[in-house]
């Protein structure tokens, strides 16, 4: 079974490409369109990582995070923050919880994406 | 119960009044009821450029032609002057501002003086301020100034940021058409696409420019030094290049030194500046040219150098090469389109490493960058 890719990111269009990229790459993806849904999701499926994006509505990036680390199931999975350049304290916030991947979303290409998801949890 | 003793009575009945008044860096004239001068002070005399002694005595009527052309206008005399001494009831004690001849701006207060209840006469204190009103206007010059600039920066963050997130957009979609992700597209549509996802690409590193130039700005500029090879950077961002080099028929060449020392540095900040350095040597160099990149390494330093057979630079633009938004004639005649903060933004990042960025010309034309890095930065 192909492992899986949960993404976490509120922008319909930015979602559907990174899905699209990551299912042609060989992932099952499933996706959240904010923190809300993401932590519905999280319930009963544990990817084996989550794309998060921090600024969202309803529930934002770093309260996913700090329900991720709180609950001994997901703790383990790794996280790749999406973050744009204006969400800096965030990104330190996030830090803070113990996430080191940091993907700025303006300067990486979509092949760059899915690199960086199979360097860290290998090929689907 | 008196509470006020008066200055006759301090003085022990002494009368020092014209003393104190010459004493005093502000001007004074007292005039009596009848229009007589009755008290000029030395001050008086000398922002006037009068001899006070011979003023006194004469009316204030017989004075007036002398003393209002040292105003700028006889209106401001007359405010200042006459209207107050008709008027001799009210309390003139309002600031009046008047231009002397020579744009002295002088602070006039005047107050009419009573005995006992009765009216003896009006006085002028009047005082220079023209160095006060200069700081202030420098003051308000500087604060609008500063204000603008804080505007400014504010602007550029905030249309940077809207226009990032649609534009990442687009960027990824055109990710996925190219691809073929969602389905296969003709050839010549997707030379289309290529050609609009290149000027996406080159729009947005103009506003990561924009941003990073605001960073500098408001010194909000961070460093995130590791241990790095350098030429593994420059090694990277030759690779990157390789293809826009081919389609321009020009040579790079570049050597990777062996056994290089790792520096101390931050590697995205530092992969910018040779991105910079070296998109300005392919982009100022015409078809066919070559370009080179060669690292030394010095007992105190790790220098690399960018060279290129390009367009050179004149002696005027090698002055002000580095400046913000500063681009040459040439630069501008063969690519429009640039934001003029790439070196702007290299110098400073290399700078900020306690290194330095130089310019020389080349020999037989064409232009030399050398990025200079302490050794002292090494792990």
């Amino acid at each position: 079974m192909a492992k899986t890719v949960l993404i976490v990111e509120d922008e319909p269009s930015m979602q559907r490409a990174l899905k699209s990229k990551l299912e042609h790459g060989g992932y099952d993806v499933q996706a959240a369109s904010d923190g809300e849904e993401a932590v519905t999701i999280l319930k009963t499926v544990v990817p084996d990582l989550v794309l998060l994006d921090l600024i969202m509505p309803k529930i934002d990036g770093i309260s996913v995070l700090r329900q991720m680390k709180d609950d001994d199931r997901l703790r383990p999975v790794p996280v790749i923050i999406l973050t744009n350049l204006s969400s800096g304290d965030k990104v330190a916030e996030a830090m803070a919880l113990g996430t080191f991947d940091f993907l700025v979303k303006a300067n990486y290409s979509l092949d760059d994406v899915l690199k960086k998801v199979t360097e860290r949890i290998g090929a689907p | 119960m008196k509470t006020k003793a008066t200055i006759s009575q301090v003085l022990g009945g002494v009368n020092l009044l014209p003393e104190l008044l010459d004493a005093t860096p502000n001007a004074c004239l007292f005039v009596l009821e009848n229009g007589t001068l009755q008290v000029v002070s030395r001050a008086f005399g000398e922002m006037f450029g009068f001899d006070p002694s011979k003023l006194v005595g004469r009316t204030l009527k017989d004075f007036e032609p002398e003393w209002s052309v040292k105003f700028s206008d006889i209106l401001s005399y007359h405010e200042t002057v006459t209207h107050p001494f008709q008027d001799r009831d009210a309390q003139f004690l309002r600031d009046v501002e008047i231009t002397a001849p020579d744009r002295t701006v002088l602070e006039v207060k005047s107050n009419p003086v009573y005995r006992d209840g009765a009216y003896l006469g009006r006085l002028w204190v009047i005082r220079d301020i023209t160095n006060e009103r200069e700081i202030m206007q420098l003051k308000i010059r500087y604060s609008g100034q500063r204000n603008a600039d804080e505007l400014k920066s504010k602007f550029m963050t905030v249309v940077s940021h809207q226009l990032r997130t649609p534009m990442n957009v687009m960027r990824w979609n055109l990710d996925v058409l190219l691809s073929g992700d969602a389905g296969e597209i003709p050839k010549e549509a997707a030379e289309l696409l290529r050609d609009a996802y290149k000027s996406l690409i080159v729009s947005l590193s103009i506003i990561d420019d924009m941003l990073l130039a605001v960073d500098i700005e408001q010194q909000a500029f961070r460093l995130e030094k590791v241990s790095v090879d350098v030429s593994a950077i420059v090694g990277k961002v030759v690779r990157d290049f390789s293809r826009s080099v081919s389609l321009r028929r020009q040579t790079l060449v570049f050597d990777p030194p062996k056994n290089l020392t790792p520096l101390f540095i931050d590697p995205t900040r530092m992969e910018k500046v040779f991105i910079r350095l070296l998109d300005n040597a392919v982009k100022y160099t015409p078809d066919g040219g070559r370009v080179g990149i060669e690292i030394h390494s010095t007992k105190d330093s790790v220098e690399i150098e960018f060279r290129d057979s390009g367009i050179g630079m004149t002696t005027s633009d090698r002055e002000r090469l580095f400046e913000r938004f500063y681009r040459s004639k040439r630069a501008i005649e063969m690519n429009p389109n640039a934001s003029g903060l790439g070196l702007f933004i290299a110098k400073f990042i290399v700078a900020a490493h306690d290194g330095s960025l130089h310019y020389r010309p080349a020999d037989g034309g064409g232009s030399i960058f050398t990025v200079s890095l302490p050794r002292r930065a090494s792990t």
